[in-house]
């Protein structure tokens, strides 16, 4: 019916009463810049974080690629690259990888490889280049200063490595290099071509059994596709139009693949991407319905304010649906402007808040993303926000019908009960008349405001939940806990990495200690003999087929090994064992060679019963192994092993902090006394027990003089030892919840800030529309006092419904939401607080006085009779 | 040749005993290129009457024709494209677009729809109306009587079936108000446009070529 010519005088019309609307602009703008802002940030956040951990994983694995092909000969390598699924390639070759001093102390590889397959290793300088003349090679900062060469090019390089038996010394020349990032566990140094080729020409592969000989001298080809998905079956499919196959590893033709696991691995198992998911959604709908409160009610108040303008433009023939079109450019026009800056402002916010989070979360580096989604989603998001926000008000712009807007006066039609009080004061009943008159503006504005305050009480609510003593009483047995830093990382095994006596004697020596003692942990193999059954009850949480087949094919009664692990502890580390059943007495054990069997429990301090297999009383005899070898296939075969007789004395649960961390074995503890006597008879001369932590506890006074000196001797003197404090938790706890604090407390700011610019635009429009009646007013004799009182009460009025509204909701929020969150945290308590409200309290009283009395006065500058004759 | 005419139209507001017949049975005919005037003290529904025949408001019963068809048969917005292309309005208090500049409220109508501005047919009716020094002008720069003057080129310049006029002189001093009916006149000869026009005073219905007189909603005289 319309042609589409008359586009362009719709779009002309938009344009100059958007011109005409600039205080209505100015705050939209303002609007959808903010609306903007909060779904950047969250976006960001979101996509940043995925991103980070998944560059993080790819630096751990050692390499960006979607995957790769090994063990290939050169010939191989040109063979597979140029197939039409792989879009990038990468290759190279491994001469060595030297292990003698100083390369012990960091994993490094040499090779030759191309530009791409530098790059794919996260490995390409950033200064100079790659090889290319001989005796040239380009390596990162780690390396030159574990070399003590300096890091400029032209620099001589030498070094020792090793290759078919033999250690070969050359010298070359510095051509590129960049920084080392830490988060990657080895590094390169690459050389040139030539010069790989020639020594590798000479190296006899059958010949050398030395460490790593499996791929000295092959090439790898790294490749990449379009995207992530089907890795695997791309490689092989690859494999299989070159006549290869990658399953049957024993076939002639079997190639090597492998999937780098950052691709797959950073992908939350599906329930987790649920949640994240949903809590995401909830996230967006809340900013959607924070932007739609602020943005329909500008226009709306603004469309009203024009409706003459519109019933004018209907009079001459303009149609709903031009009208309609009228609205939508304008509210696009504004989106132009402001999406863009609300996305650059929300990008830097988003990244700050992403690296607090992340510097929280034992993830080293933070990687910053330009990823495209961020900024089309947050456009895309706001541009509905802003579409959906003013249909409405397009609608009614659009459905004036050409008599009303003669007449229109904005109201909705509101029964008025017909109150007479004989001391209730004029102005105060014409304030709340004035606000009644346009419920629906009033109840939008303090619907808005409400909204943030709402969300910093749930905010606030939540991260002052978090129950520091909870926490502390999990992971804090004694003031220090000093350990090998592998066994932090529960990585405990050997005799490596024990407690070494000299630290033990520094920190004895020092001030202020009230108790201290040692976990042993025997370190060589120990197992028992258990019936079927039981081993099966042990096991009961575990899938069955996470279980040796061998075994559950076996019958219940029959006899099957369990491996298993003995602590020996002295008093302090027994003293904090929790007693499930039993009596646990130092003395007693050791005469009566008592045993305690170990059980560990979950967050939430609920013992796993299913693996308490013995009854107080019982005997066990334990089979320690102190001399075996190991198959490739893991099988032992025992050489000399002992038996030795305990009775279980007691079933008690150990504290994770000072346990070996780790999950899965049968654990059984014996006094340090009973440990040391057995070890003796069984040892032979080789040490099998080592101290795996060493616990004091000070005097409350010196623990921060034993602090940092176990800090100052950990950091210079024995750098492999660790520790871990009561302060380290404390302190993780705090940032913990700081940083819930600071992001809730940003997000409730933004959602502030835009529901108080709704107020001032509400409030600003509502004097503005009514400049006249107010001149009236002042002309029939109402002072400017008494005109602003009744603003000032008009503006308290939407504070103090916003303040009463956010109590009430933040009641229900806090205790059917926030409180639920007990059962989902362990460390988490809820407590009922008001603070937040209180805190907001005077900032909206402030805001409910100062904003009608800034907005009268910029109205109040002209004469009443200018004033009078104006709205004319 | 009739191009308006309107068939026993009522229109109350209000029920019972509140009723209110702004108009209670009219029925007019007016001839093509003719110039009419409605005469009617304030309340005696020629407002209506006025809105009724441009098609802004819709009758109780009864219907108007105009050029041949029952306006308010349309839907409301075939109404709207109806009222832009056959009926040109000029307001008492001229209603120009703030936002346009002289030139563009004249040929707004025919933008909105889509034609093709013929701009020697607007130029003669700009030059007839003495406003060739004002095209730039917005409309707050412009006088009453320019203002108004704007208004019926605008009314003219998508060569409307009818125009209506709505108390155009109402603003304007006696003078100014001779002059822009004048030119009302001499337009409407020129272009061979049919006018409706409603006015309280005598003086300026008598340069009508038809005078209705209309009280309490039905017609008491016309000549």
């Amino acid at each position: 019916m319309l042609n589409v010519a008359n586009k362009k005088i719709i779009r002309k019309l938009s344009f100059r009463s958007f011109r005409s609307n600039r205080t209505r602009n100015i705050v939209a703008l303002i609007a959808i810049a903010l609306t903007t802002i909060l779904f950047t940030s969250i976006f960001t956040v979101a996509i940043s974080m995925n991103y980070s951990w998944q560059q993080q994983t790819m630096r751990m694995v050692g390499g960006s690629a979607h995957g790769g092909f090994k063990y290939l000969t050169k010939e191989q390598v040109n063979e597979l690259k140029d197939h039409p699924l792989i879009k990038e390639y990468g290759y190279s070759v491994m001469l060595a990888m030297p292990m003698e001093s100083p390369f012990h102390k960091h994993h490094t590889e040499i090779r030759y490889g191309n530009d791409d397959g530098a790059k794919l290793f996260f490995s390409y300088p950033t200064t100079g280049r790659m090889p290319s003349e001989v005796k040239e090679l380009a390596t990162d900062t780690k390396v030159l200063d574990l070399l003590g060469v300096p890091h400029e090019l032209g620099q001589k390089v030498t070094f020792t490595y090793p290759l078919g038996g033999k250690n070969i010394t050359d010298t070359f020349t510095l051509c590129g290099f960049w920084e080392t990032d830490e988060t990657m566990l080895a590094s390169q140094i690459w050389l040139s071509k030539d010069y790989v080729e020639e020594k590798l020409s000479s190296y006899d592969k059958e010949a050398d059994k030395g460490w790593g000989s499996n791929i000295i001298g092959t090439w790898s080809l790294d490749v990449m596709f379009d995207n992530s998905s089907n890795i695997e079956k791309n490689l092989s499919i690859i494999a299989e139009d070159k006549g290869y196959n990658t399953l049957d590893n024993t076939a002639g033709n079997y190639l090597d693949t492998g999937v780098n696991w950052a691709y797959t691995s950073t992908h939350l198992n599906s329930a987790d991407r649920m949640i994240t998911l949903l809590a995401l959604a909830m996230i967006v709908v809340l900013i959607v319905l924070t932007g739609y409160l602020i943005i329909y009610n500008i226009f709306q108040i603004s469309i009203s304010n024009d409706i003459r303008f519109y019933g004018l433009l209907k009079t001459i023939g303009t149609t709903y649906k031009q009208l309609k079109r009228l609205i939508r450019n304008q509210a696009l026009m504004l989106s132009l402007l402001g999406i863009p800056v609300g996305l650059v402002i929300g990008f830097f916010i988003g990244n700050t808040l992403t690296k607090i989070i992340m510097s929280n979360m034992a993830v080293t580096s933070t990687y910053i993303t330009f990823n495209p989604w961020i900024f089309i989603g947050s456009a895309v998001f706001s541009c509905i926000t802003v579409l959906i926000s003013t249909r409405k008000p397009g609608k009614m712009a659009a459905s004036v019908s050409p008599m009303e807007a003669v007449r229109f006066v904005e109201r909705s039609i509101v029964k008025q009960k017909t109150s007479r009080t004989k001391t209730g004061s004029k102005v105060y009943r014409m304030a709340r008349g004035n606000l009644i008159r346009s419920r629906k503006k009033t109840t939008l504005v303090i619907l808005s405001l409400s909204l943030s305050v709402v969300l910093l009480s749930a905010v606030y609510t939540f991260a002052k939940g978090f129950n520091m003593d909870k926490f502390l009483s999990k992971f804090v047995v004694s003031d220090f806990v000093v350990g090998h830093a592998d066994y932090f990382k529960s990585y405990f095994r050997s005799e490596d990495q024990k407690v070494t006596e000299s630290i033990i004697s520094a920190i004895h020596e020092q001030e202020g200690i009230t108790e201290e003692g040692r976990v042993y942990l025997y370190t060589d193999l120990a197992s028992v003999l258990q019936t079927k059954k039981k081993f099966m009850e042990f096991y009961s949480d575990l899938p069955p087929e996470h279980l040796d087949s061998s075994i559950i094919n076996k019958k219940d009664e029959d006899m099957v090994e369990m491996n298993l692990d003995v602590y020996g502890l002295d008093e302090l580390p027994m003293k904090h064992l929790k007693l499930v059943k039993g009596s646990i007495d130092l003395e007693q054990m050791n005469q009566e060679h008592g045993i305690i069997q170990l059980l560990s429990e979950d967050d939430y301090g609920n013992l796993y019963m299913h693996e308490s297999i013995y009854n107080i009383g019982d005997k066990v005899s334990i089979h320690y192994i102190t001399d075996y070898d190991i198959d490739d296939k893991g099988n032992v075969t025992e050489n000399n092993g002992f038996d030795i007789d305990y009775k279980v004395v007691a079933t008690a649960m150990i504290p994770n902090n000072i346990s070996m961390r780790r999950y899965g074995s049968l654990n059984f503890a014996i006094t340090s006394d009973t440990m040391r006597e057995d070890m003796e008879i069984i040892s032979n001369n080789k040490n099998v027990f080592s101290t795996m932590n060493y616990m004091i506890n000070v005097e409350p006074d010196k623990e921060s003089n034993m602090e940092s000196f176990i800090k100052d001797y950990t950091n210079n003197v024995e750098a492999d030892i660790n520790y871990e404090s009561k302060s380290t938790y404390t302190k993780e706890f705090q940032s913990f919840q700081n940083m819930f604090l600071l992001i809730g407390g940003i997000l409730s700011l933004i959602i502030g800030f835009i529901g108080i610019m709704n107020f001032i635009n509400a409030e600003l429009t509502s004097i503005m529309s009514r400049k006249r009646e107010l001149a009236m007013l002042n002309s029939i004799g109402m002072t400017g006092k008494q005109i602003k009182r009744m603003l000032v009460i008009e503006g308290l009025f939407y504070g103090g419904n916003a303040i009463v509204i956010s109590f009430f909701v933040s009641i229900l929020v806090g205790f059917f939401l926030i409180r639920q969150m007990e059962s989902m945290l362990w460390f988490f308590q809820y407590h009922f607080t008001v603070i937040p409200i209180l805190g907001v309290l005077p900032i909206f009283i402030l805001l409910g006085i100062i904003i009608p009395l800034s907005a009268y006065k910029a109205t109040n500058k002209q004469s009443i009779v200018e004033r009078l004759r104006e709205a004319e | 040749m009739k191009i308006l005419e309107t068939n026993n139209l009522k229109k109350h507001y209000g029920t019972g005993e509140n009723v209110v017949k702004a108009l209670d049975g009219v029925n007019l005919q007016v001839e093509n290129g003719s110039f009419v005037a409605i005469v009617g003290t304030s309340g005696s529904g020629k407002s209506t009457l006025l809105h009724m025949l441009g098609g802004l408001d819709r009758p109780t019963s009864g219907s108007v024709v105009v050029d041949g068809k029952d306006i308010f048969t349309l839907k409301e917005e075939e109404l709207t494209i109806f009222r832009r292309r056959k009926i040109g309005f000029v307001f008492q208090n001229y209603n120009l677009v703030p936002v346009l500049n002289v030139y563009e409220n004249i040929v707004l109508p025919i933008e909105l729809d889509g034609n093709k501005i013929d701009s020697s047919y607007v130029n003669k009716i700009i030059k007839t109306l003495g406003l060739e020094q004002k095209l730039q002008n917005l409309p707050n720069n412009l006088s009453g009587g320019q203002q108004q003057r704007v208004a019926i080129a605008r009314a003219l310049a998508a060569k409307p079936a009818i125009i209506l006029a709505d108390e155009p002189t109402g603003n304007l001093d006696s003078k100014t108000s001779l002059d822009v009916i004048g030119l009302l006149k001499v337009t409407s000869k020129q272009f061979g446009q049919t006018i409706v026009m409603i006015t309280h005073n005598e003086e300026i219905a008598q340069m009508a070529d038809y005078i209705i007189h209309i009280e309490d909603g039905i017609i008491i005289r016309s000549k």
